[in-house]
């Protein structure tokens, strides 16, 4: 091997190692103040908060669903909906087109009958054909229309919706009876400035589901769905209560977010132009609502929980991930505005961290794998080097993990203590397989971007996790496209 | 090789942490478990048979023995036990943990050091409807943390004891005030009529939120017919979000006939306002609203024309304009009045 190949080599690795140092500090500084806000909060409210059920002038919310060949766990997904205790609450489930039998199992198990569609709605959506409400929970409203997307279904949805806030969910998502209210107290602390609120996404395989309530949290066994609670709890109590703090959030899951009716609508709700519209929404909102109201604020209530279910397998797993990509990566395009002083830390630390650690280190990290084998293999590489590097890389993996764990414990307590042990087992093991096998992906989705490929939109065995109830659905469940 | 120590040790120490943290969380709940229990069978007595010299002692001990552990899960057994009780009750608990020692307890829970502690102690003091804290809660309206302030509102406006009005009047009508207005309006509304001028000097605030809740406050607080002149003068407010309030308030107080300013809204260029309006209409035992409403109809939102739609079926159960506006809603296929009749066949209009 040549002494010039060896000196760039050496050259990129040190560069590989300068941004790795820095992404550590710079997350381990992120999960260090969300721990420092989650002590502020339990200070706070203590071990027995609940949210007041007795607010006055309480606002209502217009729950949005949107279910395409969801028949597995759609119905779950409702009652769990239904059974939250906030009020005034109104569930509207848009079927987006389905042909699994999804709209047939709601028809049956809620009694539906029709109601107008009515006109002058306020977003462009395809068709909705058909209305209806529930006879036995008219708080039930499914609209059938014809498929056109995710971000479709939900601004139907919008334009059916009554309250004054909108919440978007998934359908194969379950929220904590108390997530609506929990979510309101964020909203209800700063009326005038929070305009928006993503809540807490946790991992619902593996738990004990009752009538659509998770009431055991557990963390699953297997090291795919392990490493996802890990990388949930990291993302999620790590991060976003820190971004959150900083008014630098951007994006609110769309698995689990909470707007105001009339900001989302002026806004334009949600877009069909790129494959992550949950971060594309929350981008717009910033850019377009901030340079005239910068005191407004995008907000996080880490005890708003809702519960999804994730890929349990590799092949799942590797085209969602890629499909966040592509989405994150169109809305870094089509956002270039909000790099600007004006947006604050959203644009001086939120968007650089995204651009550096998010889009950047996943290529550098492939790069540096793909030199430490051809060095190893020219054995130019030091063993105790490498060995050190390695015990570093894990140290620093495992901290964040350790850290967010800590989050947990500090404020939620949401598992048991083995489970706890499970995420920090398979943390542990991460890196040596977890982590380098979503960088590739990552790296994947970023070469298919640049050559303007989009992605397929992959396959998951739904029902698995919820675990839909015997006897409510008679036909046996299919596969399904994740979402649109 | 230092700073891979370092991260050993940092990794180590926190696992322990939350080890340790995990052990003596499940000795606590043990010790919580059986608390409860105890509690439970001695809340049964007092709120049950009464206070006999047996149970004082009981609950004297009892109370002697609380520590940081047992202290909050009392006070919250208790208000959940006072959440649902009627006033008699409420003062034959008070008057046993008077005795008991337990408000002395509570009254130095208000000065300790961690917010959530201060703000249930205040909290189970205003469901005692405890007199004698008033003074200390109304120190507390300024408290640093903002769940103290709010406990310390509704406490006092669940208290109800003139000696607060004062401090509530001045929390509610300044602008830069820390509370939610919200809460404010709440406590004060439970004064009843000795709170109208409060909401009178709402009105005219130049801070919209004030001029808002004020608005409710006002029907709340005043006789239909005074409320309704006051509300009136309210209709030509440069704020929406003010003219749908005073609409909305309109429409809580209802009556036999529609004021003019009232009708002319469902035209005002806001579209927020105009639900209201359309709200606010199906209160009122007028012909005048029936014509409104049905006009209305044609209105561009979707969600005025529903609200006009529950609100046509709503005249139709009022003893003047009811007949007439049914047989008018009869006369008609608009999908408003359509859906209307079907959600209240529901039960959910």
């Amino acid at each position: 091997m040549s002494q010039t190949l060896v000196d760039l080599f050496a050259i990129v690795s040190l560069a590989i190692f300068v941004v790795f140092l820095i992404y550590n500090l710079f997350t381990l500084a992120l999960i260090a103040f969300s721990a420092h806000e989650v002590t502020l909060l339990k200070e706070e409210r203590g071990d027995l908060f609940r949210p007041t059920r007795e607010r006055p002038l309480r606002p209502g919310i217009s729950v949005l669903a949107a279910a395409y060949n969801e028949r597995p766990v759609i119905l779950s997904s409702v009652r769990s909906l239904l059974a939250s205790d906030y009020d005034p609450l109104e569930v509207v489930v848009v079927d987006d087109g389905s042909t699994d039998g999804t709209f047939e199992a709601l028809h049956e198990a809620f009694d539906l009958v029709p109601l107008p569609v009515g006109d002058r709605f306020q977003l462009e959506t395809e068709q909705i054909e058909a209305l209806y409400v529930s006879r036995t929970d008219p708080r039930l409203r499914v609209a059938r229309k014809q498929n056109g997307g995710r971000s479709d279904a939900l601004n139907a949805g919008f334009n059916l919706a009554y309250q004054e806030l909108v919440a978007t969910v998934d359908a194969d998502s379950l929220l904590d009876r108390d997530a609506l209210a929990r979510i309101v107290e964020v909203f209800a602390a700063d009326p005038d400035r929070v305009i928006a609120v993503g809540g807490t996404i946790r991992i619902a395989n593996g738990a004990v589901i009752e009538n659509g309530i998770v009431t055991l949290p557990r963390v699953p066994v297997r090291g795919t769905q392990a490493s996802q609670v890990g990388e949930y709890l990291r993302g999620f109590l790590g991060a976003r209560i820190a971004w959150a703090a900083m008014n630098g959030l951007l994006i609110i899951s769309g698995a689990f977010g909470v707007f105001r009716r009339d900001l989302f609508r002026a806004v334009g709700g949600l877009s069909r132009a790129t494959m992550g519209e949950d971060m594309e929404l929350v981008m717009r909102m910033h850019q377009w609502l901030r340079p005239d109201h910068p005191e407004l604020r995008i907000a996080f209530a880490p005890d708003a929980t809702s519960w999804t279910e994730v890929p349990s397998g590799l092949g799942p797993l590797r085209g969602q991930r890629v499909r966040w990509h592509i989405g994150l990566l169109d809305n870094l395009r089509l956002h270039k505005p909000l790099w600007r002083w004006r947006y604050g830390a959203l644009a001086t630390l939120a968007l650089p961290y995204t651009l550096a650690f998010e889009v950047i280190a996943p290529l550098l990290q492939v790069a540096g794998y793909a030199i430490l084998i051809v060095l190893l293999v020219f054995h130019q590489v030091a063993f105790e080097y490498a060995i050190a590097f390695l015990i570093g890389v894990l140290l620093f993996g495992q901290l964040q993990t350790a850290g967010a764990i800590l989050i947990e414990e500090i404020g939620f307590e949401r598992y048991r203590t083995r489970d706890l042990f499970w995420i920090g087992g398979w943390g542990l093991l991460e890196t040596f397989w977890y982590r380098p096998l979503t960088a590739l992906w990552r790296a994947w989705a970023t070469l298919l971007w640049l050559t303007g490929t989009r992605a397929s939109w992959g396959t998951i065995p739904r029902g698995e996790a919820l675990g839909e109830q015997p006897g409510e659905v008679s036909r046996a469940p299919e596969p399904a496209p994740l979402s649109r | 090789m230092i700073v891979v120590g370092v991260l050993l040790c940092v990794n180590l120490l926190l696992i322990a942490f939350v080890y340790l943290r995990r052990v003596r969380q499940s000795l606590r709940a043990r010790r919580a478990a059986d608390f409860i229990a105890r509690f439970e069978a001695l809340l049964d007595e007092v709120t049950g048979e009464g206070s006999s010299p047996e149970l004082v002692e009981a609950l004297r001990q009892f109370v002697s023995d609380l520590d940081e552990l047992s202290r909050p899960l009392a006070a919250t057994m208790l208000i959940d036990r006072l959440r649902p009780a009627a006033p008699e009750t409420r003062a034959q608990v008070c008057e046993v943990l008077r005795r008991t020692g337990a408000l002395d307890l509570l009254l130095r829970g208000i000065g300790r050091r961690t917010p959530w502690r201060r703000a249930l102690a205040v909290r189970t003091l205003g469901f005692l409807g405890e007199e004698q804290a008033v003074p200390v809660v109304v120190g507390h309206l300024s408290d640093r943390n903002r769940y103290v302030r709010e406990a310390a509102v509704r406490a006092l406006g669940r208290i109800g004891d003139r000696r607060a009005l004062l401090p509530l009047e001045a929390i509610f009508l300044d602008s830069e005030r820390n509370v939610s207005s919200g809460f404010v309006y709440e406590a004060l509304v439970a004064f009843g009529a000795d709170a109208a001028p409060v909401f009178r000097q709402g009105l005219v605030s130049h801070d919209e939120t004030i001029r808002v809740a004020s608005c409710f406050g006002i029907a709340a607080a005043l006789a239909p017919e005074p409320a309704r002149t006051l509300l009136a003068t309210m209709l030509d407010d440069r704020a929406a979000s003010v003219r749908s309030a005073a609409l909305a308030a309109l429409g809580r107080i209802g009556g036999m006939e529609v004021p003019a300013e009232l009708a002319r809204l469902t035209r005002d260029e806001e579209r927020s306002v105009r639900r209201a309006a359309a709200t606010s209409l199906g209160a009122y035992d007028d012909e005048r609203a029936l014509e409104t409403l049905l006009g209305v109809l044609r209105d561009p939102d979707r969600d005025t024309v529903i609200r006009a739609g529950e609100s046509l079926l709503r005249l139709g159960r009022l003893p003047d304009v009811g007949a007439e506006a049914r047989s008018a809603i009869a006369a008609r296929d608009d999908w408003p009045l359509e859906r209307a009749r079907t959600l209240d066949s529901l039960g959910a209009v």
